[in-house]
């Protein structure tokens, strides 16, 4: 099922000519594909540094699982490529696909869920829809979701990391904490990094050291103090999904994506921007605190806010085409972030709110389309 | 929906290109709220197929009476009360059922499916066999769907207690790891999608000797309408 047989198929045309659109790429798709997916494993890494070999068998499983899946279903329906996926060497984005769904998934999560959420996302959500051209929700998404709603249990089984001295009190999330601080109604105030501290989560020699260092040199000059237990938020040093801990490997990654083009500023910034504000705005209001009161950096820190808003946000088959467009779904992604973290029944919102983007995104390409050159908005109409 | 032939009348539709959930998506509501329980679709289906007859049956008997403008009236009222018997039978009888049925029993009166099956034109009378097809074709579809979706999204298929039989059948494996977003609304959008999905490329299959049937065209046009 590679390009050449859909080639031949079209016969008249002259055997040297790509099919149309003949546009000039810089980069191909499978490139873009394989870097992406070496943009996440420095995360993955990490993942499997701090919650154990388990949590790379989560990480295998997933990848070839919908490496396999995908090749059982091309060669069942004769399924065909699309001349961007097959040009490029196919399997990529199923790779992709599959290692996004276990950076996405608890380090104990029972591999026969790993396994369905492949099945799920490569049959169901990609090649139900035709493929790669047809994808219309990002196919990790779906699968998470679906299988969060299926088996809530054990998507939400968390495990210590190995880098934080033993505890024995929790291994819960920062957010999941949070929420249930929020149920209770408590008070928090000196930023949520410090209520976690309060209520027991420990912490790194590491975190002391550097925000020792960076109060003395940075912050001591702006009068304000950096609390403790945002340095081991940022490095990765607490429970959570495999590949969303560490929001500084990922941020690494993002920066070679940016490098090379591969994303564009768009989405995560207007995504940023919005999620930031209205977080700041509102955050503060489930702990007792008014309103333009709410840890910004916190929220960041936790969650898979970074990670959706540089690899899954920006995934070109299910985000809209025009930079307006781009603009547009961030601001809404952001938004529906911080509206779903606060009342869904789950403590990440991320989920949801890209998928109620991508659902979107048809629509906001229908309206943001280019201007026509020479055209006139009103002259049109 | 139904080409006319040059004598005037109806030609015969295969039935399946009638049921709307199938041919049309419509009717989706009912088969939403209902099909995960195996019981209860049974139900609904039964209640869908007997109304429908049943009007049909008492529309032919009352034809010299009615005028035709006043046919689909006649037929709303007809269908009320077919439906509001039965409704108040199954809560006699079914109470369980009929509480895991809801208002959607008694909203079967403004079916799309029932509403579908009147009398629109003098030369439009769908037959008593006719009609009795679409209805026990609705039944199949929904049954089906229920049995798939209660099957993968609960592991269990709810039937009627009889004598020493409790009435649900578990199965093993299934129960134990349900699937349970299969048996919420979005399970069932997404079962009647494949479905769907199998039932229009059964019908667009080329067939190598006979001509193109009814169904081929039907299936050509829904992909017209779509573009």
């Amino acid at each position: 099922m590679s390009d050449s047989t859909s080639r031949s198929e079209s016969g008249t045309r002259a055997p040297f000519l790509h099919e149309p659109p003949q546009v000039h790429e810089r980069i191909s798709s499978g490139e873009i594909l394989a870097t992406s997916l070496f943009c996440l494993l420095p995360a993955a890494a990490w993942g499997t540094r701090i919650f154990g070999l388990r949590a790379a068998l989560v990480l295998v499983t997933a990848v070839l699982s919908s490496l396999v899946v995908e090749a059982i279903i091309v060669r069942l329906f004769r399924a065909r490529f699309h001349p961007v996926e097959a040009e490029a060497a196919p399997g990529w984005h199923a790779a992709f696909v599959g290692l996004v769904i276990g950076m996405m998934m608890p380090p104990a999560v029972p591999l026969g869920i790993v396994i369905g959420a492949t099945v799920f996302a490569i049959g169901v959500a990609k090649w139900t829809f035709g493929g790669i051209s047809g994808i219309w929700l990002h196919p990790a998404l779906t699968a998470w979701v679906f299988l969060a709603y299926s088996w809530p249990d054990a998507m939400t089984r968390w495990t210590a990391p190995a880098t934080l001295p033993p505890d024995g009190v929790t291994s819960a999330t920062a957010l999941g904490l949070l929420r249930v601080a929020a149920e209770r109604g408590e008070v928090v105030i000196g930023g949520l990094a410090g209520y976690l501290g309060r209520v027991g989560v420990p912490r790194t020699a590491l975190d002391a050291a550097v925000t020792g260092w960076f109060n003395e040199v940075v912050s001591g000059r702006f009068a304000t103090a950096l609390p403790a237990g945002y340095v081991d938020l940022f490095l990765g040093n607490h429970p959570g999904a495999i590949g969303e801990t560490s929001v500084a490997l990922l941020l690494l990654g993002s920066v070679v994506l940016f490098g090379r083009r591969i994303i564009t500023w768009e989405i995560p910034t207007a995504f940023f921007l919005s999620f930031a504000s209205l977080t700041w705005v509102f955050g503060g209001q489930p702990y007792g605190a008014g309103l333009f009161s709410g840890d910004v950096l916190f929220h960041l820190l936790t969650g898979s806010v970074v990670f959706a808003m540089f690899f899954i946000a920006t995934d070109p088959s299910c985000a809209p085409r025009t930079a307006s467009g781009q603009i547009v779904f961030g601001l809404g992604a952001g938004a529906l972030t911080v509206l779903f973290r606060r009342y869904s029944g789950g403590a990440e919102g991320v989920t949801g709110a890209l998928l109620v983007m991508n659902i979107l995104t048809p629509a906001i390409n229908q309206l943001f389309r280019p201007r026509r050159y020479g055209w006139s908005l009103r002259a049109s109409r | 929906m139904s080409p006319e032939r040059a004598d005037g009348k109806t030609r015969t539709e295969r039935a399946s290109d009638t049921v709307p959930i199938v041919a049309l998506v419509l009717a989706l509501a009912p088969a939403l709220a209902v099909s995960p329980m195996v019981a209860s679709a049974v139900v609904l289906s039964l209640t869908v197929t007997i109304s429908l007859v049943g009007c049909r049956l008492f529309m032919d008997a009352s034809e010299r009476w009615v005028p035709d403008h006043l046919s689909t009236t006649v037929y709303l009222v007809a269908a009320a009360v077919l439906v509001t018997l039965i409704d108040v039978l199954v809560r006699a009888y079914l109470p369980s059922i009929a509480e895991a049925l809801g208002i959607a029993h008694p909203m079967m009166i403004v079916s799309c499916l029932i509403l579908s099956r009147r009398r629109t034109a003098p030369r439009r009378q769908p037959t008593t066999a006719d009609t009795l097809r679409t209805g026990l074709h609705f039944a199949a579809w929904l049954i089906g769907v229920s049995f798939v979706r209660e099957l993968v999204g609960s592991g269990t298929v709810t039937l009627f207690p009889v004598g020493g039989f409790g009435g649900v059948l578990v199965v093993p494996v299934l129960s134990e790891h349900p699937l349970r977003m299969v048996a919420r609304a979005p399970g069932g959008f997404l079962v009647m999608g494949y479905l769907v999905a199998l039932r229009n490329a059964r019908a667009s299959r080329p067939r190598s000797t006979d001509a193109p049937s009814s169904m081929d065209e039907s299936a050509e046009t829904v992909r017209e309408e779509r573009r």
